[in-house]
């Protein structure tokens, strides 16, 4: 089903339960794994998708529809995100360092399924800072544009390729002297 | 480098955490829709818990003091007068112990302003 009649579904009350539904079919999983390569942890990831989409059920009625519903959502998504990951360097007033750290022990602590080349991989992502590392994320697994990011972001397109390519380095310099 | 490696997704989730992902997330939404239906049932409920003491409350003032139920004792009237000349019994006291009745309290004090009720006679004798 198109976004657009998904929109028009929810906004009748006898349609809506099944039309955001079927917006959680369409969206949940991508949504998933953009927060799991964030935050690491499954169960953080869980709750964070969960709460992604009570967002948007409350406010999917205000949802303008000159932007994607898809990069809407996603908007919601990493703002979840980068909040739940400040908000636990702030409670335990966390230097950027031992944050890193926490996650790549968290990291260590998973049932990963792939090779150790990318492993090292997330394990080098980690030494980006946030933004840096949602960015690159959003481009070289999730393969969105530019523009979709930039809406996601609220950040120029050209300051997203500059970010980009310079966590490309950054990684492969990582990954080179490991 | 980044070519070689490829994109693929490391990270595993518990068998059908999807699935139950989706109702999760149903079931999430629920109160939110509970909530916004029974807003005006509870409304109701409150306004008329309201109405109720309103309306008591106006009954109890509009009424007056609680009446006290005084222990019948049975006294004849001819008792009761007596009781109430000699100074037993109040002319209060005497009008609850008739019932309710106030027609031998009303006769008692009708004799008793008989002395200095204004009759016809006396704003005659007052006209000079």
């Amino acid at each position: 089903m198109e976004d657009k009649d998904l929109i028009r579904d929810f906004l009748v009350p006898a349609t809506r339960d099944k039309a955001f539904r079927e917006l959680v079919k369409k969206y949940s999983q991508k949504v998933y794994w953009m927060i799991r390569k964030m935050v690491i942890n499954h169960e953080d990831a869980d709750d964070l998708t969960q709460d992604t989409f009570v967002k948007v059920y409350k406010n999917l009625d205000k949802f303008q529809q000159d932007a994607s519903l898809y990069t809407w959502i996603y908007r919601i998504a990493t703002n979840e995100t980068l909040h739940h990951l400040n908000k636990a360097k702030r409670m335990y007033l966390e230097p950027l360092e031992d944050t890193h750290h926490e996650l790549s022990h968290s990291l260590n602590q998973q049932d990963l399924d792939g090779d150790e080349v990318s492993i090292k991989l997330q394990h080098a992502l980690l030494k980006l800072p946030e933004k840096q590392r949602l960015v690159f994320n959003m481009k070289y697994f999730d393969n969105l544009k530019y523009e979709e990011i930039s809406e996601i972001t609220g950040t120029s397109v050209g300051a997203l390729k500059t970010s980009y390519h310079l966590a490309v380095k950054k990684i492969e310099d990582i990954l080179t002297q490991d | 480098m980044l070519d070689q490696i490829g994109n693929k997704n490391i990270f595993k989730v518990p068998e059908g955490y999807f699935e139950q992902l989706e109702d999760k997330i149903m079931a999430k939404t629920q109160p939110v829709q509970a909530k916004q239906r029974i807003l005006w049932p509870d409304m109701i409920k409150y306004a008329a818990a309201i109405l109720l003491i309103a309306v008591a409350v106006q009954i109890f003032f509009l009424k007056g003091p609680v009446e006290t139920v005084k222990p019948q004792v049975a006294y004849t009237e001819e008792e009761l007068i007596m009781l109430v000349e000699a100074g037993l019994l109040s002319e209060e006291e005497l009008i609850y112990q008739l019932d309710g009745s106030t027609d031998i309290f009303n006769s008692i004090l009708a004799e008793e302003q008989a002395d200095w009720l204004w009759t016809d006679e006396d704003d005659n004798e007052n006209i000079y």
